[in-house]
């Protein structure tokens, strides 16, 4: 397995953006309606979020440590921006715009990747987060929708069921390792 | 959002930091710190940014994500000088003022909620001793220690998990799994009093 194939798995497994490295996990708990309807919603913000980390992650290495941080919110910004218009965060949470929700892991991944410092890594690395991401956003829009039909008393169901699946995957995440 | 319930609502707004920040009490403490600081600057800035033709809502979240993102940022980078924070923490600390946490209050104010102060006061309250209260747990359960002295004699032996992602999840799903159920005999209770 080349460099770059482990880094790919890597990001998508045991450094996955959302159960093990948490940056994703609130947007996940929170936003997922449920199975089926959440893969279009999934697929949207993958392909933002990879865009995303390839131009921060680019971007970052070029212009150095002290500048790349107004990289990194010019490009999470831009990105909300893009994800609005494309349908997505447009309600209300908490009292709150939901563009809130995707301010952490948008950064947050961004700068995981540029830590890789150098392209061919940046990319392997935004490839798997970005699938990382979109594979847990399902599981978990499924665990909600499971969740809330079971006939359990209400206060079993959603987000704690949701937090504890999210230990349990990580668990098995812990046992893949590529090297 | 299915359930109203105050401390799952704080532990859900800042979850990102609940699950990164707090593998030790020092990184939970400079959590705490950190986020604080990022709220008051966004809280202080909040009011001079009032609705015009081209301050739109999303031009004025959008200068409020920044500037929370910048406070814990310079902050966040500055921590690890003061205190032992491990290096995955780190990034945590930096985005920790992006959390919806930070915003708690501004939205608050800005939606006309009469108690807005003592509602953001009572939410902080509870961030807190969620953030210390995790960190505690985790450290003297997953490391055997307290802010890096050893506490426990030579039997006992540490539960890794509890300082590995596993534990950062099953921690704060049963603050709010506790939280539901209180909230729920309580419901039951003044149910069975009326």
């Amino acid at each position: 397995m080349t460099e770059t194939t482990r880094l790919f798995f890597d990001s998508l497994l045991i450094q996955n953006p959302v159960f093990m490295t948490f940056v994703g996990a609130l947007m996940v708990t929170v936003l997922p309606p449920s199975a089926r309807r959440s893969f279009t919603p999934a697929a949207r913000y993958g392909v933002v979020f990879f865009f995303s980390m390839l131009t921060g992650g680019v971007f970052s290495l070029a212009v150095g440590e002290l500048i790349a941080p107004v990289v990194y919110i010019s490009v999470a910004l831009i990105a909300i921006v893009l994800l609005r218009l494309w349908g997505e965060l447009r309600r209300d949470w908490l009292g709150m715009p939901a563009m809130v929700l995707a301010a952490a892991p948008l950064v947050g991944l961004q700068v995981m990747v540029a830590g890789q410092g150098e392209f061919s890594l940046v990319v392997a690395s935004a490839g798997g987060y970005a699938l990382g991401f979109f594979a847990a956003f399902l599981i978990i829009g499924g665990i909600r929708e499971a969740s809330r039909m079971t006939e359990a008393r209400d206060l079993f169901k959603t987000n704690p069921v949701i937090l504890f699946s999210m230990a349990l995957i990580a668990l098995a995440l812990a046992g893949f390792l590529f090297w | 959002m299915d359930d109203k319930n105050k401390v799952e609502q704080v532990v859900l707004m800042g979850l990102v930091t609940v699950l990164g920040a707090t593998v030790t009490v020092y990184t939970a403490v400079a959590a705490l710190v950190v986020s604080a600081a990022a709220a008051i600057f966004v809280c202080g800035i909040g009011p001079f940014l009032r609705q015009t033709d081209t301050m739109t809502p999303a031009i004025r979240w959008s200068i409020l994500i920044a500037v929370g993102f910048a406070v814990s940022w310079i902050l966040g980078s500055i921590a690890p000088w003061i205190l032992p924070i491990p290096e995955r923490a780190q990034l945590f600390l930096r985005i920790s003022g992006l959390m919806p946490i930070i915003f708690h209050a501004d939205a608050a104010r800005v939606s006309g909620t009469t108690d807005w102060k003592t509602e953001s006061l009572r939410s902080w309250i509870i961030f807190g001793m969620v953030v210390l209260a995790t960190g505690l747990l985790r450290e003297v359960l997953g490391r055997g220690t307290i802010a890096g002295f050893l506490l426990f004699s030579g039997w006992a032996i540490p539960a890794d998990f509890f300082s590995s992602p596993v534990g950062a999840f099953i921690v704060p799903a049963t603050v709010i799994l506790l939280a539901r159920v209180y909230t729920s005999l309580q419901g039951e209770r003044s149910g069975a009093v009326s």
